[in-house]
């Protein structure tokens, strides 16, 4: 680039220096026509050389219609579009041009929830508003009862525990303070049956809190396997109901892994290094030097009085670890220390006497012991997740269908299609075009049925509102409005050459004369 | 002039005959087509017509007659005018021939030529009307011009076919109804019975919406209506909404209060007792128990009495004053009554009010030795409790403001509460270890006889804690019994604030002794609710230790045991569980689905409206509209309630980008 200007450059030169020359020789003979004349051409012809741009942008500004296909792109150097803009789908058929859009105030909606739930789990639909008035939000079922409901300004959110696994359309209703209806459209929502938990509990003493927690378990549908010592010899044993391919947790407390033998503990690790999260009660921990040498978990003597008080009231066991990050060891708000373990996870409850709140309020403490596990990291291998529609999708616009962990076809019965799992970095996609709205069946041979709920064309027209201007947003940003400006048109080089050519020629015909 | 009128009437009336049939004749098509704008309109041309005729007649009858009878002898306009004394002559001779020659039978044939029959006028109108028909004809189905009519018509058969009859039980004085099928609203245990007028139809059955099916035919189908349903019969759905029986409602106006004390010269007690129903009080007693003695020896006494009867079936109102003698009653004594009532539904209520008691205090000197055997059972009529005291003062305070007391009532009355609110202090005192003036009887005397002054313990132990200050530690208050030391707070609470109260009372300014007496009560609740002060109550009795066994480390007799885990309670069944699987499609649904959802719904949904509305969905989708199937089965979840909460494991997918990037990760 720079040897190209460099040779533009010296050409220049050698053109200006050979005009000015020979304006000089003409001057010195007193033919100040000639000169003139020469001046003129060698002007002409560095201008023609030297490839004069004009600034400013050549091409023309396209207006996007959100409803009409786009009409041909030739010529076309910039976009403009006028309100929300366009889907995303829409958007990434487009190449990436500049984009004049001012983005519209206020006025939108958007959603938040799991389109798939497990049952068992909370529901919670959240509704982010612009306008901070005082409004209702309510989560109806199909028969039109309210089912949940919750008022306040901004943000709004309703939970609601669904009862049976099934396919469900509900209906939001957004309402403002005189009862008017703001929004209104369909919550599809799939409630699937929960990945059941598979525990062996092997305990040291019994207690309360062991009872409870059996009774939240076993209340659960989970597999137990369940031993408590209660003296030298004597030892409760719960047996599964079914027979337990595939443990998934283990609970252990402090006692039983003081009084086990050297060889129990090393096969309980010995278990977890394989990939088995270890759930360790520390209520009746005694001997701190056995934790710190297994474990690498150094405990200390907590206050007698110390407890939490959200979201439950519970006394924190007398012996903790010191401070939130301990070693290899991290620490969260609901007392659960936890540390990796080769392949697998061991955690430390560091709270107890829950079962006071086993009766009251067992809802609540329930929904703690979940976030426990939550926290321990119990999972359940699954082959296939589908991942959520980033954009409502829509009948006759293209969506995206990811899901990870598929791969070969996929097929669509209600439109006779079948296609191929795209591969991308953690996932795959397919795209259609769904017909109707409604939901729409997913067949895939190696993932269960699934099915994406397909939005009408009026439904949630705010939410729309706000995703077209996400995606218009992103659009813009990809392309900044100063690339136009390098863009510039090339000044066409003829009008040089041909005042050139007058030049030399009307100089010829004097020098004949 | 008379005659020639006369004559002219005849013409008139024998020309309006002959147009007569053409004026009715014309109406008819309109008429059967029941269209009113064409009958206005065909009247308003006869009108016209008639007008036409009249002018016609009056110009033209003359020559009419001079044409068609020769005896007129072309004079027949000098019987209208005569100008000259020879056409009188002439009128005169006419008029003598007139009635022989000029016969009726001639009038109407002269009529017949001179005037048209209108024929043409007639197919105009018929066509008009037949034109006016087809252009108001609903285009697929004909026969009907008018909406109004097609109603009738369906309605017509209906009422003429199925009859619906209600007998409601004799006591509701209900009459019995038959009527056409509508929407019913019936009491309890009616008897609906549904017959068809002709047997001989095919059979319809009518779906209760219950699940029930039945088939009028030669019989009548016969339902008891025990809960709001709606049946279908032809496609028609009505309702029938049952009001259900009340049970009784009594209401006892005197004694006022739950525990009424009678002053010690009282001679007699009122009572009062209002009971209502919504049909029949078939019976309605007062039970009374008297309760005589004391400690060990107390006997009771029960009496019971009919409440009379008023005229009005529907309530009994009595009220009585009773001489104490009439009771039976003496000092000491107490009386306890009630009022039961029963109604005449087919499964009767009976209704008990809440027991209320009379009491007539005993004389001073006996309360005195009787106080020390058996405290509890002999005084507990010095005791108001600490809500009652509230009442007590929130009316006195709610009198000073609305009627015009005398200081001396005010004073008196808030003295009262103010022994009273003492007394109870005291009591909860003795929880303290305080000395207890409680069963010394007496609430004022106490504190005159022992020397000591509450209203000056701030003065007299300002240092010390709110028990010593207020309380009478005449002993080692902790440690004389046996609570520990957060029930102690509690109660130390509650007693600084009934002072509180107290003091304020005393200084007859009930207003302010309000809070302290509310927060006097939530301390005595959180007493209440606290389980160890009912511990020492509680009779426990060990069970006997085998002296020999005890601490020998033997545990024979002890045993390990194995059992299967619990199950999860399954809250919804597995038939509505599959049903509502079933519904999430458009595929058939399980055998006998119906059975399940209606148990399901009956057993669930106690609201009437949202009941008869899912039973509406279920009727729906078995006639197999399939859109109905997410209401029902929302209705169905709607049974189930809220959701539990189930402890589970977290779904994860392991792809191959996040096996290398943990891999990658790792050093």
């Amino acid at each position: 680039m720079s040897e190209m200007m460099m040779s533009t450059n010296l050409m220049l030169a050698l053109i200006g220096l050979a005009g000015i020359a020979s304006a000089g020789l003409y001057a010195w003979r007193r033919k100040f026509i000639d000169a003139v004349l020469v001046l003129v051409a060698a002007a002409a012809l560095g201008l023609f050389a030297a490839g004069i741009r004009m600034p400013g942008d050549s091409g023309r500004t396209l207006t996007l219609d959100p409803t009409a296909p786009t009409p041909t792109l030739e010529g076309v150097r910039a976009f403009a579009v006028k309100g929300d803009g366009l889907r995303a789908a829409q958007w990434n058929d487009l190449p990436a041009l500049p984009l004049q859009w001012e983005r519209p105030e206020g006025g939108t909606l958007r959603l938040h929830y799991p389109r798939q739930l497990p049952l068992g789990r909370s529901f919670t639909l959240r509704v982010q508003r612009d306008d901070k008035t005082d409004a209702r939000l309510q989560l109806l079922a199909e028969n039109g009862q309210v089912i949940a409901d919750a008022r306040g300004t901004g943000d709004l959110v309703v939970n609601w525990m669904p009862p049976l696994a099934e396919r469900m359309v509900l209906k939001a209703r957004l309402l403002d303070t005189g009862g008017k209806l703001m929004a209104e459209g369909p919550v599809p929502l799939t409630v699937i049956e929960p990945s059941t938990l598979q525990v062996q509990g092997r305990f040291g003493a019994p207690s309360f809190d062991l009872r409870t927690l059996n009774e939240l378990l076993a209340g659960s549908g989970a597999l137990l396997d369940w031993q408590v010592v209660l003296g030298r010899a004597i030892t409760r044993t719960e047996l599964p109901s079914a027979e337990m391919k595939a443990p998934n947790l283990l609970v252990i407390d402090a006692a039983w892994f003081e009084r086990a033998s050297g060889a129990e503990r090393s096969a309980l690790l010995g278990r977890v290094a394989g990939g088995l999260p270890l759930l360790v009660l520390g209520a009746n921990a005694n001997d701190p030097g056995i934790w710190s040498r297994t474990l690498g978990l150094p405990l200390q003597a907590q206050p007698a009085d110390k407890k939490i008080d959200a979201p439950l009231e519970m006394p924190v066991v007398p012996l903790n670890p010191a401070a939130r990050e301990v070693g290899e060891w991290t620490g969260s708000d609901n007392l659960v220390w936890t540390r990796s373990w080769q392949k697998g996870r061991i955690a430390w409850l560091g709270a107890a006497e829950w079962h006071r709140h086993a009766i009251t309020e067992p809802q609540a403490l329930a929904l703690w012991w979940q976030g426990v596990l939550d926290r321990v990291g119990v999972e359940l291998p699954r082959q296939v997740e589908w991942l959520e529609p980033e954009e409502l999708p829509l009948p006759g616009q293209r969506m995206e269908l990811c899901a990870r962990g598929v791969k070969g076809e996929v097929a669509f019965p209600e439109l006779n299609l079948v296609r191929t799992w795209a591969p991308r970095t953690d996932a795959a996609c397919v795209a259609v075009w769904p017909e109707k709205s409604g939901w729409l069946q997913v067949k895939d041979a190696k993932a269960s049925e699934h099915a994406v709920y397909v939005y009408a064309p009026g439904d949630w027209p705010q939410w729309q509102a706000a995703q077209r201007r996400d995606a218009t947003a992103r659009y813009a940003a990809r392309t900044p409005v100063k690339a136009l400006e390098g863009a510039a048109r090339a000044f066409p080089a003829w009008p040089f050459a041909l005042a050139f050519t007058l030049a030399m020629l009307w100089l010829w015909w004097r020098e004949r004369r | 002039m008379q005659d020639g009128a006369e004559i002219t009437k005849r013409v008139w009336r024998a020309a309006q005959l002959r147009r007569l049939p053409l004026w009715i004749a014309g109406a008819l098509p309109w008429l059967a087509i029941r269209s009113a704008p064409g009958l206005i309109a065909w009247t308003m041309w006869c009108a016209w017509d008639w007008a036409i005729l009249r002018r016609r007649v009056g110009v033209e009858w003359t020559s009419w007659l001079d044409g068609a009878v020769p005896e007129m002898e072309d004079s027949s306009a000098l019987l209208e005018h005569a100008p000259t004394p020879v056409a009188q002559l002439q009128r005169r001779r006419i008029l003598d021939r007139l009635d022989a020659a000029v016969t009726n039978q001639q009038l109407r044939r002269i009529a017949r030529g001179r005037v048209k029959a209108g024929a043409p006028w007639l197919l105009g109108s018929v066509l008009a009307a037949a034109a006016a028909w087809f252009a108001t004809m609903p285009a697929p189905q004909g026969g009907n011009t008018v909406p109004g009519k097609a109603a009738a018509a369906i309605a017509a058969p209906l009422a003429s076919e199925l009859v619906v009859r209600t007998a409601s039980p004799a006591y509701t004085r209900v009459a019995p109804s038959e009527s056409a099928p509508k929407d019913l609203q019936v009491p309890e245990q009616t008897v609906i019975t549904w017959c068809l007028k002709d047997p001989s139809v095919a059979e319809e059955p009518i779906e209760v919406s219950n699940g029930q099916v039945l088939t009028p035919g030669k019989e009548c189908a016969r339902w008891v209506a025990t809960e709001s349903v709606f049946w279908r019969w032809r496609g028609n759905r009505y309702t029938v909404k049952v009001i259900p029986d009340q049970p009784p409602e009594i209401t006892i106006t005197a004694p006022t209060q739950m525990v009424q004390e009678l002053p010690e010269t009282a001679s007699s007690a009122a009572m009062g007792v209002k009971v209502r129903d919504d049909y029949v009080i078939t019976r309605a007693t007062l039970h009374m128990t008297l309760a005589r003695g004391s400690g060990e020896n107390i006997r009771f006494t029960d009496r019971e009495m009919p409440l009379p009867s008023s005229p009005d079936p529907k309530q009994r109102n009595w009220s009585k004053n009773w001489s104490l003698s009439e009771l039976g009653m003496e000092p000491g004594d107490e009386l306890y009554f009630f009022v039961r009532a029963t109604d005449n539904a087919a499964r009767p209520h009976t209704v008990q009010s809440p027991t209320y008691t009379l009491r007539l205090p005993a004389p001073q000197d006996e309360a005195e030795e009787e106080s020390a055997a058996m405290p509890m059972l002999v005084k507990p009529q010095s005791l108001r409790s600490q809500r009652q005291i509230i009442i007590d003062t929130e009316q006195l305070v709610a009198d000073m403001r609305s009627t015009k007391m005398s200081e001396d009532t005010v004073r008196d009355r808030s003295q009262k509460i103010a022994n009273d609110q003492g007394a109870l202090r005291r009591r909860y005192g003795q929880f303290l270890g305080e000395e207890s003036s409680l069963f010394s009887d007496g609430e004022d005397d106490h504190h005159e006889d022992d020397g000591h002054d509450h209203g000056h313990g701030g003065e007299e132990g300002s240092t010390q804690n709110i028990l010593q200050a207020y309380g009478h530690a005449h002993d080692e208050a902790e440690n004389a019994t046996l609570y520990d030391e957060d029930t102690k707070k509690v109660l130390r609470r509650a007693l600084a604030a009934m002072w509180d109260a107290e003091k304020a009372l005393r200084a007859i300014t009930p207003k302010v002794a309000l809070p302290p007496e509310h927060k006097a009560l939530e301390a005595i609740k959180e007493l209440q609710q606290a389980e160890r002060i009912y511990l020492h109550k509680t009779a426990f009795v060990p069970p006997p230790i085998k002296e020999e066994k005890r601490m020998s480390g033997d545990m024979d007799g002890t045993a390990s045991y194995r059992r299967e885990q619990g199950g999860a309670d399954k809250r919804v069944p597995e038939d509505v569980g599959l049903l509502v699987q079933a519904l999430s499609g458009d595929g058939p649904l399980p055998a006998l689905w119906t059975r399940s959802a209606h148990d399901w719904v009956r057993r669930r949904l106690q609201d009437d409206d949202q009941r008869l509305s899912a039973q509406k969905s279920i009727q729906d989708v078995a006639d197999g509209c399939v859109p109905c199937r997410p209401v029902l089965r929302a209705w169905l979840r709607h049974g189930a309630g809220q959701g539990q909460v189930l402890l589970q494991a977290r779904p994860t997918v392991e792809t191959p980008f996040m096996r290398a990037w943990r891999e990658g990760a790792k050093p």
